[in-house]
């Protein structure tokens, strides 16, 4: 079943240029000038329901945009969207039911109540019922480990703690889509871990399609299946995570921890350098070459401590934008 | 409805929690009142009849006038919705499965609850602290009737101020807006003078507007017990509340068309 249609779909701003300088302030209350910014452009999109898609893209590229665009909360200039089979910006009560938008730059919550105050107003709105919202709200608490911080106004919680409850609060009405933009903004290492896993788990058991943004590809990585990748407002990539890291994963990382000193081998050309230390060396080399690589130091020095690693995958994503900067310029 | 309540119920708790804007209401209350005290004190010294009111009731009619707009916390939801456009936390309502302009409206009577509660008791204290003699005439009919009158003037208010809280989705900061209807609304329902002292073609232009039922006419009714034109009233209230919700739900519909969820 797909949950989310998406044909030929633009989104234009129009954005005021008002110049710095108190000359041009001046200027600026008798004239302005208006400038087009296309965030989306002609962009098809099909989502699976139960499907986890990851949206990456560098600043600027249209991720939230895409996101508000799904969620209803802003109308496209062209193009058509369905979700759940509603048009999102026609804003129908019963589609709004059935989705959840979370945004780690925002809180959705109240900021002077406690939580479960919050989330009893949530429980209304959505009509969920009583024991449907105990269950719920107990696991989600008991999972993302706040069981004791219900009671605490949501300005006295740290941004991770509140971070976590605003996704309690968007998980409460068990909504069939999870709109989430940047969740992991501001969480510590293991409750980032926590959150993965408990999407993942969400997704698994409820059959929750989750549509995550992230500037952190671990979240992608962890989460999703499939991604998409913007460059200004183009769908440059759509696919398989591990097929897209295996098309722009060419190089392979290999560090050597030993004293300068002791280093008697000569690296061939193909082999790039990126630290140079005292106590180790890291180069990069194409991967078909790792074999030879490996032999020829092995062969000169037998008790080498080596370790060998894929790129990390942020430098992965980076070469996609700026393969296609170049192409977009070109 | 009882998700309008239980608006209304956050309302009174999110509102609670700043004691001191309760506690400096009630001396802004004080003071006015003081102030009328004082100013009219020197006027009556040499009329015993001002505009049709003596000291007694033009002190009531202070007292009383606050009461009632006090009530009226309607301007929080223009407030807040220009806020949270500003924060780009207006996205919220729009995906969640309420009326906007009912959750607003609950929202600030939850603000009128919490006020309604001190405010009696301050003016029950008022009257006592300055000797002011009550002697109420209407019957408990007229009461309900009057009742009917001030629930419409405040849902006429909670439009108009809807109607400015939406045009924060296009100009963002409202703050003129707010103080030009502030300003023209404190001379208009009387809370600034009492309508009585206004000349008697713009008093009779004034009755075809609301304003005029809003603070002036039902502290009126309650001090001079006229209560004859009280359906006449209801009925003008209707039709404005009415002009005003479709004026209300159309321009919302057109501006949210417009809305960018800028700082989202």
């Amino acid at each position: 079943m797909i949950d989310i249609e998406i044909q030929n779909l633009s989104k234009v701003y129009e954005n005021v240029i008002k110049q710095s300088g108190f000359r041009n302030s001046i200027l600026y209350l008798f004239h302005s000038q208006k400038k087009l910014t296309e965030a989306i452009n002609s962009l098809d999109l099909q989502v699976m329901h139960g499907e986890c898609l990851g949206i990456v893209g560098a600043n600027g590229a249209g991720k939230t945009t895409l996101i508000k665009l799904m969620s209803g909360i802003i109308m496209p200039t062209s193009g058509s969207i369905k979700v759940l089979g509603y048009t999102p910006f026609e804003l129908d009560i019963e589609f709004k039911k059935k989705i959840a938008f979370v945004s780690g730059q925002r809180n959705q919550l109240f900021f002077d109540l406690t939580a479960l105050d919050s989330f009893n107003l949530l429980q209304e709105i959505y009509c969920v019922q009583k024991k449907a919202f105990k269950a719920s709200l107990s696991e989600l608490t008991h999972i993302l480990e706040v069981d004791d911080l219900l009671d605490r106004p949501i300005r006295n919680l740290s941004l991770g703690e509140r971070m976590k409850m605003e996704i309690i609060g968007a998980l409460l009405h068990d909504p069939q889509i999870l709109f989430l933009d940047e969740p992991t903004i501001g969480l510590d290492c293991i409750s980032q871990g926590k959150l993965r896993q408990y999407l993942k788990e969400i997704n698994k058991k409820r059959n929750t399609t989750i549509i995550l943004t992230s500037h952190d590809f671990s979240d992608i990585i962890d989460v999703c299946q499939r991604c998409i990748v913007l460059s200004h407002g183009y769908k440059i990539y759509d696919e398989n995570i591990e097929k897209l890291i295996k098309r722009f994963n060419t190089k392979k990382i290999i560090t050597i921890y030993n004293d300068r000193k002791m280093r008697s081998f000569v690296l061939p050309d193909f082999c790039k350098i990126i630290e140079n230390s005292d106590d180790k060396l890291v180069f990069a080399l194409p991967p078909d070459k790792v074999g030879y690589i490996y032999n020829q130091l092995f062969s000169q020095q037998p008790t080498l401590d080596i370790s060998i690693e894929d790129e990390d995958i942020a430098s992965i994503i980076s070469r996609v934008y700026k393969q296609e900067e170049i192409s977009l310029n070109e | 409805m009882s998700k309008m309540l239980k608006v209304l119920t956050t309302s009174v708790k999110i509102h609670s929690v700043y004691k001191a804007n309760i506690f400096f209401n009630i001396i802004s209350m004080f003071t006015r009142i003081l102030l009328a005290f004082i100013l009219w004190g020197v006027a009556y010294e040499s009329n015993s009849l001002i505009g049709g009111y003596t000291y007694n009731q033009m002190l009531l009619y202070y007292i009383l006038s606050s009461f009632i707009l006090q009530l009226d916390k309607t301007d929080i939801i223009a407030n807040s919705m220009a806020e949270e456009v500003q924060n780009g936390r207006f996205a919220k309502y729009i995906i969640m499965p309420i009326n906007v302009k009912n959750y607003f409206l609950f929202y600030s009577l939850g603000d009128s609850f919490l006020n309604f509660l001190f405010s009696f008791i301050c003016c029950i204290g008022f009257i006592i602290f300055f000797g002011l003699r009550l002697s109420f005439t209407i019957t408990a009919a007229h009461f309900l009737g009057l009742l009917v009158v001030i629930v419409l003037g405040i849902l006429i208010m909670a439009n108009i101020n809807f109607i400015i809280g939406t045009l924060a989705i296009k100009y963002y900061d409202i703050t003129v807006f707010m103080m030009v209807k502030d300003n023209i609304l404190s001379l208009i329902t009387g809370s600034l003078l009492p309508l009585s002292l206004f000349p008697k073609g713009i008093l009779n232009i004034m009755h075809f507007f609301p304003f005029y039922y809003i603070g002036y006419y039902p502290v009126n009714l309650l001090i001079t017990g006229d209560v004859e034109s009280i359906f006449m009233a209801a009925c003008i209230l209707t039709v404005w509340l009415f002009v005003l919700h479709l004026a209300a739900t159309r321009l919302f519909k057109k501006y949210i068309m417009s809305y960018e969820g800028i700082g989202l």
